[in-house]
């Protein structure tokens, strides 16, 4: 069954004012449980916008989402029960952190869920565990980490909650490498073991394809296009009119293969890339004698 | 929602009104201001409602715009009349019930301070919206230029401005972001008793203090490395100065406000 699932989902900014902008056009969507989905678009495409609508932050200017099968804005009153069960860690979360210490930020989500004390605990102590924040630092004040850290405890604090779906923009934008490297790492292990559905909004065309399932891909208020990072990535020459890049490595293989090399094209990871080469140079060296 | 609130309500435009120098425009304000004042009967009130109207036509704002800036002194305009209405009880009475009197004059006062109110708000917001708030402040600024033979510290209070104006904007869209992730996490503020909502604000205003901390420390850091150091020996990109128009305007206000002292005169 599908754990989100849009109809005919559109999104007008500022209507009957000269400054009205479609921001989402009729999007239909539906996105599987224990999925990790990432999603593509260059800025201002209407990325941002989709994913407040999962859990309902922006209501629709037309068309519905359901989450779990629930229609979204039909009670008011449930919103709040559904906003747990769709995870949203915006852009830079780390502005949002306002407590004495990491433990009761992180805490913050939970407690709002109503949970009892030990559960709290348990949920804040694993999350850290999972997210590599140690004891010493959980009893620190936010304040006092480091960018990277701060936004590990940001991320943590929604994490902690438990969310049927967890949906991270742009989670490692504004870090260096190995920041960014770290996080997204993070994140695939926390899908890996919890097998919740996770949407990463990205501009990295690497991040995606090195993590992802599937990718969907948002060009000028609508998707363009939904589907695995092969089939994406085979639409290079589409994809780059919009201003989008396919994978450095598989840029590297489409010119190979445009030289007359004859190798594969669904090249979209450094790794794989690597393990051709090898393969290749080493077939070449035992042809060569 | 919060980014329906407007500050400094300027309304971009071309018109004579728009193209005047700032510092013209607050001193026939007040000019203006002073019009109506001297208006002293309903004949003379008339030269100052045609001036308004004037205004109004040459700005080429439109009405809803007007309309919008009285919405919030409708509660004055009608408490003023309402006591101007029954509590002067002097001239022919036109309707009586208990201790409740309607006259002549407390109708005539009653709708003459309404009009000139109405005339003030409209006069002074045509200012506000024909005028950029960067622009205004500059005015300001050069107006009050002479105190600084006093020590006070003109430059510094308009840069102030300046910034606080800037940077509204910004920290609306902030707070905006803010409160959309704390409610992401579950944070409620629509409902419970005032306390729990007070309470609910604390995840939205450390968050905002910090950062608003953090961009000051950025912006002087930034205006520092521009070498700024006060307004000692400061030149302007875009100078402010008088032309044509200016004159033209001043003149027109002149001839209002002998038109008014005329028909006061006459009337009187």
């Amino acid at each position: 069954m599908s754990v989100i699932r849009t109809e005919n989902l559109s999104y007008v900014y500022g209507e009957g004012t000269p400054f009205r902008k479609v921001a989402v056009d009729s999007v239909d969507l539906e996105i599987g449980e224990g999925e990790f989905i990432g999603v593509i678009g260059h800025t201002g495409s209407g990325k941002s916008t989709l994913i407040q609508h999962f859990n309902g932050l922006l209501k629709p200017t037309s068309g519905s989402v359901y989450i779990d099968g629930e229609k979204l804005w039909e009670d008011k009153a449930r919103l709040r029960a559904i906003r747990f069960k769709v995870g949203l860690v915006f852009q830079y979360p780390e502005y949002q952190l306002f407590e004495e210490t990491c433990y009761k930020d992180i805490a913050f989500g939970p407690r709002n869920m109503g949970l009892s004390e030990e559960e709290i605990d348990k949920r804040v102590r694993e999350t850290a565990r999972l997210i590599g924040i140690s004891d010493e630092m959980l009893e620190k004040s936010p304040f006092e980490l480091s960018g990277g850290q701060k936004r590990r405890v940001a991320i943590a604090g929604v994490m902690a909650m438990e969310p049927k779906v967890l949906i991270l923009d742009e989670p490692a934008s504004g870090l260096d490498p190995k920041g960014r490297a770290k996080i997204l790492g993070l994140i695939r292990e926390y899908h890996k073991e919890k097998q919740n559905t996770v949407m990463l909004v990205s501009h990295s065309m690497e991040d995606v394809a090195k993590h992802c399932s599937k990718i969907l891909v948002m060009n000028n208020a609508k998707v363009f296009c939904y589907d695995t990072p092969v089939n994406v990535f085979r639409r290079a020459q589409e994809l780059e009119s919009m201003g989008l890049a396919v994978p450095q490595v598989t840029r590297v293989f489409n010119r190979l293969r445009a030289m007359g090399c004859p190798v594969d094209d669904e090249v979209y990871t450094v790794g794989f890339g690597k393990e051709l080469i090898m393969k290749a140079l080493s077939a070449g060296r035992r042809a060569e004698p | 929602m919060l980014k329906d609130i407007t500050i400094g309500q300027f309304f971009p435009g071309t018109s004579p009104l728009h193209r005047m120098d700032s510092r013209a425009k607050l001193l026939l304000t007040i000019a203006f201001i002073v019009m109506l004042f001297l208006a002293g009967n309903i004949y003379s009130l008339c030269v100052g409602v045609a001036f308004t109207f004037l205004s109004y036509v040459i700005s080429e704002i439109p009405v809803k715009m007007i309309l919008k800036s009285l919405k919030p002194i409708l509660p004055i305009i009608i408490i003023t009349s309402i006591l101007n209405l029954f509590f002067i009880r002097t001239g022919d009475v036109y309707w009586e019930w208990k201790f409740l009197k309607i006259t002549s004059e407390g109708v005539n006062t009653a709708v003459f301070m309404t009009v000139r109110i109405i005339c003030l708000i409209i006069g002074s917001s045509l200012l506000t919206y024909t005028t950029s708030p960067i622009d205004l402040t500059d005015g300001l600024e050069r107006l009050l230029s002479p105190l600084k033979k006093i020590k006070v510290p003109v430059h510094e209070l308009a840069m102030m401005m300046t910034i606080a104006l800037r940077f509204i904007p910004t920290l609306i869209e902030e707070t905006d972001k803010i409160m959309a992730a704390q409610k992401a996490r579950g944070a409620d503020m629509e409902t419970g008793s005032i306390f729990k909502r007070a309470k609910a604000l604390v995840p939205i205003l450390i968050p905002l203090f910090v950062s608003s901390f953090r961009r000051a420390e950025e912006l002087a850091l930034a205006m520092e490395c521009r070498c700024y150091h006060g307004g000692e020996g400061r030149t302007r990109m875009k100078q402010l100065r008088f032309h044509l128009v200016d004159l033209v305007a001043t003149l027109v206000v002149a001839a209002f406000i002998a038109g008014v002292a005329v028909v006061n005169r006459l009337a009187g």
